[in-house]
């Protein structure tokens, strides 16, 4: 589409599947329920992002309050937890704040966040061991399916709300409510069709550039030709891949490809994902939007009361889900964290009534089950992954190859959809007009409140000639230091 | 759903003298999912 937009109509998308959008995609089934790969909100950083938006829904979109919360004890706490210890039983509490103290003040395992060297080690010591306990390592494990010691600590910046000591405990003497969401904390969600109709409309905006059900087979980055399961070929001066990286360079990549850069790719970790839907016969009796589950009482880490972003995703198409609503689950696989396929939506539904989801006597109610599996869900931000990046992208980059997306680029950082999208619109850019990406470098900040964190740096790794400006980077500061007297 | 567009391989040669920047003449193939099925966006 951007392709289009700045006037170059020489390009052509392949898709394996039969609609676009891939993970953003959504399925109506059967019975009527519409339903996502996962939680997904329209929550932008990106003008560009936005406007398109605007242009392809108009005003077929709802706009819903965010409201999150987090099952523990038996009860609710309001998101982010970390602000809000004192919803939690008194010993928990009180544990949760002496860590926090204790961390803080560098009498933790940890002494600094900046000493840290994986996630493990920055929740000892931003959090302390009271919150690391109760929930933080609980609920990151249910999440990433990696022990956090796995992970680096780079990705968290906009997504985990850090906390100071002033400020948890200003919160629970004073009892003062610190909710992450409220009437400026919206998000747009289209009216029909699921989150995926953004992209479906995206699709038939370019459809006589797009071609489905062709399975890329491998690729010879050295004649530039794609060959497909068909049998057929399609030649390329650019290739702009949103494949996963690591089946790319291990799978699909033929001719002369380096062994260890194949070895490299397919150190990178990820983790895989089952979505549950649940249909109900009733009318919905919440007005959440999603909830996080760190206890062990149930499989999955995040439910979404997915009705309530719009009246048209159940059954009951007259508008305002008066005799139905949706709960969409999610449960996250790995090697250290094995799921059992033909039991997971059984536990599921165990895990929705232990959790306070479903009234004894609702699961009767039950009037539709959707189960999705993806391979990959999840890219984990381990903690080598950065070095990973930093010998396999400028390799293909090279060959004009530019794996972008999700997947493509690997970082969980910038991979929710209006991430993706703009890397797609900047790698776009910076081929026609030479500009130099930003969303594959932004470097979050972490920050109180978890939000406007962002700060857009040169990549300091991946892609866009990194290591090339990594390295002058360092030399001028070498140089400035050895100026000094 | 956008309709399925098995174009035929376009016969095109590449090999375009390529300095970084796009030309007309350059074809561009995008691959929104491979083999994994998987691919393209995702989380929100």
């Amino acid at each position: 589409m951007r392709l289009k937009e700045l006037g170059h109509d020489n390009f052509l998308i392949v898709d394996r599947n039969s609609y676009i959008g891939g993970l953003a995609a959504s399925f109506t089934d059967e019975a009527g329920f519409t339903w996502d790969i996962g939680g997904h909100v329209m929550f932008s950083h990106y003008d560009y992002y936005d406007k398109l938006f605007d242009t392809l829904m108009g005003d077929e979109f709802s706009l819903n309050d965010r409201e999150s919360w987090v099952r523990m004890f038996d009860r609710w706490v309001p998101y982010p937890f970390q602000n809000n210890i004192r919803y939690l039983p008194k010993q928990a509490a009180y544990e949760c704040l002496s860590g926090l103290i204790k961390a803080q003040t560098g009498q933790g395992k940890v002494k600094s966040h900046k000493d840290a060297t994986n996630f493990g080690e920055f929740i000892d010591a931003v959090f302390g061991e009271g919150i690391a306990k109760h929930f933080m390592r609980p609920y990151n494990f249910k999440v990433w399916a990696h022990p956090p010691e796995m992970m680096n600590k780079q990705w968290i910046g906009e997504r985990v709300a850090v906390l100071d000591i002033d400020r948890a405990l200003k919160n629970v003497v004073l009892e003062s409510d610190d909710f992450g969401w409220g009437p400026n904390n919206r998000f747009k969600y289209p009216l029909k069709g699921g989150t995926g109709e953004f992209y479906r409309r995206m699709g038939e905006s370019i459809r006589e550039h797009i071609a489905l059900d062709r399975t890329v087979k491998s690729i010879d980055a050295g004649a530039k030709v794609v060959t497909f399961a068909d049998g057929t070929t399609e030649s390329y001066d650019v290739l702009i891949t949103a494949m996963p990286l690591d089946v790319l360079c291990k799978d699909i990549l033929t001719g002369d490809v380096p062994d260890t850069l194949r070895t490299r790719a397919s150190e990178l970790r990820h983790s895989s994902g089952y979505m549950i839907g649940i249909g109900i016969k009733r009318p919905c009796p919440s007005t959440k939007s999603w909830m996080y589950f760190p206890e062990s009482n149930c499989p999955f880490y995040r439910v979404t009361y997915l009705s309530n972003y719009s009246p048209y995703l159940t059954p009951d198409q007259s508008g305002g889900n008066a005799t139905h609503y949706s709960l969409l689950c999610e449960v996250s696989e790995s090697e250290h964290k094995p799921v059992d396929k033909d039991r997971v939506i059984e536990e599921t539904i165990t895990g929705l009534e232990n959790a306070g989801l479903l009234e004894p006597g609702e699961r009767d109610d039950i009037c539709d089950t959707w189960l999705y599996r993806a391979e990959y869900a999840y890219p984990t931000p381990a903690v080598d992954r950065d070095a990973i990046l930093s010998d396999v992208i400028p390799w293909l980059e090279a060959r004009g190859i530019f794996s972008r997306g999700r997947f493509g680029m690997w970082k969980y950082e910038v991979a929710n959809t209006d991430h993706t999208l703009m890397q797609g619109v900047e790698a776009v850019n910076r081929l026609v007009e030479g500009e130099t990406e930003t969303t594959i470098g932004i470097v979050y900040a972490a920050t109180e409140d978890g939000r406007e964190a962002a700060v857009h740096e040169r990549p300091a790794h991946a892609g866009s000639g990194e290591k090339r400006l990594a390295g002058q980077a360092v030399e001028a500061k070498n140089a400035a230091a050895a100026a000094k007297p | 759903m956008t309709e399925r567009n098995n174009q035929p391989s376009t016969g095109h040669t590449p090999g375009h003298s390529w300095d970084g920047k796009l030309k007309p003449e350059h074809r561009v193939l995008i691959i929104g999912s491979g083999p994994t099925g998987l691919g393209a966006p995702a989380c929100g």
